[in-house]
């Protein structure tokens, strides 16, 4: 089923949706793989109702950022037959916002660089995730928990899909 | 989203980031050797003493690291204010574990030294470092200085990345490990970026009373 977020929910083709522990914990499996393997054959979800392309985003949020920028962290689930790719990102405000990846090296040493276009494996997903891919977005001052900053993700195939992100407290993803 | 969920999500992409990165264990880190102590973190090849830079804290003052913390479990960290990813699930999780133990030596000392000397002052360290715990220490020194004490502890230099978006969106690179100086009053072991809460609660009260083996 896709649920709309209760609150601030605006723009063309909202999709996403939350999840129980259970599904939850079995996505965590599901994601080893993708990450590894880049694709499984498994169908993450044959919900009938996804639009379109199957292209769908799952749990955005937003750590309240302490500084000038904001790390929004989701998963891009792909339920179609073909592999998509997310190009970029923007805001709706016109603030930047881009697709980084943390690198961290043997000795330690994290970077973050720009993560070009990246493939959503066809039944699979995309995690972004603390330590990994997140969307680096400039954020005004004062933004707080419950606030919301509209995202739109261009994928190649799926086109533009507008999200919500949810600003959480820190401890959110931090467990 | 659940905490469980993310924490999970947090370990996979660690643990995938650490296998994709390396072919054979990193020789400066000893996982293996850190389990005898019973630790989770990653055993330094040597014992490092902490820097004898003198900083300056989020007061304007000037901070001897060596004198401020001598005696006490104190943990290091590098990063920077503007930083979204790392910095942030670092110093959040460990002040929640501060909250989560009582320690005999009390709160450990939390110390994050601004390596990006050019947006990192003193007072925005100071409100970058509230939003998590009030009770870290925020640090800044030249970044001559701040280079010379990650030097003595062996860790990447930070780089300083101009092309970023450009104009205030620059990148830093650093190091993303926490160096923990034990009441010894020496490093002997780091945690790198993927330690949770949970590792901290259960490695900070034995991090207090540990006796290292010496090094032969």
């Amino acid at each position: 089923m896709v649920i709309r977020p209760p609150l601030g929910s605006s723009g063309p083709r909202l999709v996403s949706r939350r999840r129980g522990v259970g599904a939850q914990l079995a996505l965590v499996a599901v994601l080893v793989v993708a990450l590894g393997a880049c694709g499984t054959d498994d169908a993450a979800d044959d919900d009938p109702s996804v639009v379109g392309s199957g292209v769908s985003v799952v749990d955005p949020v937003m750590p309240v950022p302490a500084g000038a920028t904001g790390a929004a962290y989701m998963t891009i689930e792909n339920a179609g037959d073909e592999p998509d790719v997310l190009r970029g990102v923007r805001t709706v405000t016109g603030e930047m916002a881009m697709v980084h990846r943390t690198e961290i090296a043997e000795d330690g040493q994290a970077t973050m660089r720009p993560a070009g276009a990246v493939q959503v494996p066809a039944g699979g997903e995309l995690v972004l995730a603390p330590g990994g891919l997140h969307l680096m977005v400039a954020v005004p001052d004062g933004l707080g928990v419950g606030d919301v900053v509209g995202l739109v993700l261009e994928f190649e195939d799926a086109g533009e899909i507008g999200i919500d992100v949810e600003v959480v407290g820190p401890g959110e993803v931090t467990g | 989203m659940s905490a469980r969920r993310i924490l999970l999500l947090v370990g996979a992409v660690a643990a995938f980031s650490l296998i994709a990165g390396c072919t054979s264990p990193p020789d400066q880190f000893d996982r293996a050797g850190a389990e005898r102590y019973g630790l989770q973190g990653s055993l330094l090849g040597d014992a490092l003493d902490k820097p004898d830079v003198v900083f300056t804290d989020t007061e304007g003052r000037p901070y001897d690291l060596r004198a401020e913390t001598a005696g006490e479990l104190t943990l290091v960290f590098f990063g920077y204010t503007s930083c979204p990813d790392v910095c942030p699930i670092h110093l959040d999780t460990i002040s929640q574990a501060f909250n989560r133990v009582q320690l005999e030596g009390g709160v450990p000392n939390m110390v994050f030294v601004g390596v990006d000397t050019a947006r990192d002052t003193p007072e925005r360290l100071r409100t970058y470092l509230d939003r998590f715990d009030r009770r870290f220490v925020g640090l800044t020194a030249t970044p001559e200085e701040i280079d010379r004490a990650m030097a003595q502890l062996q860790i990447p230099s930070a780089v300083i990345d101009a092309e970023g978006a450009g104009g205030d969106d620059y990148l830093v690179g650093h190091p993303s490990q926490v160096v923990v100086f034990t009441p010894d009053d020496k490093a002997h072991i780091v945690y790198p970026f993927g330690a949770t809460m949970q590792v901290w609660v259960d490695d900070l009260p034995q991090l207090e009373r540990v006796e290292w083996e010496s090094v032969t």
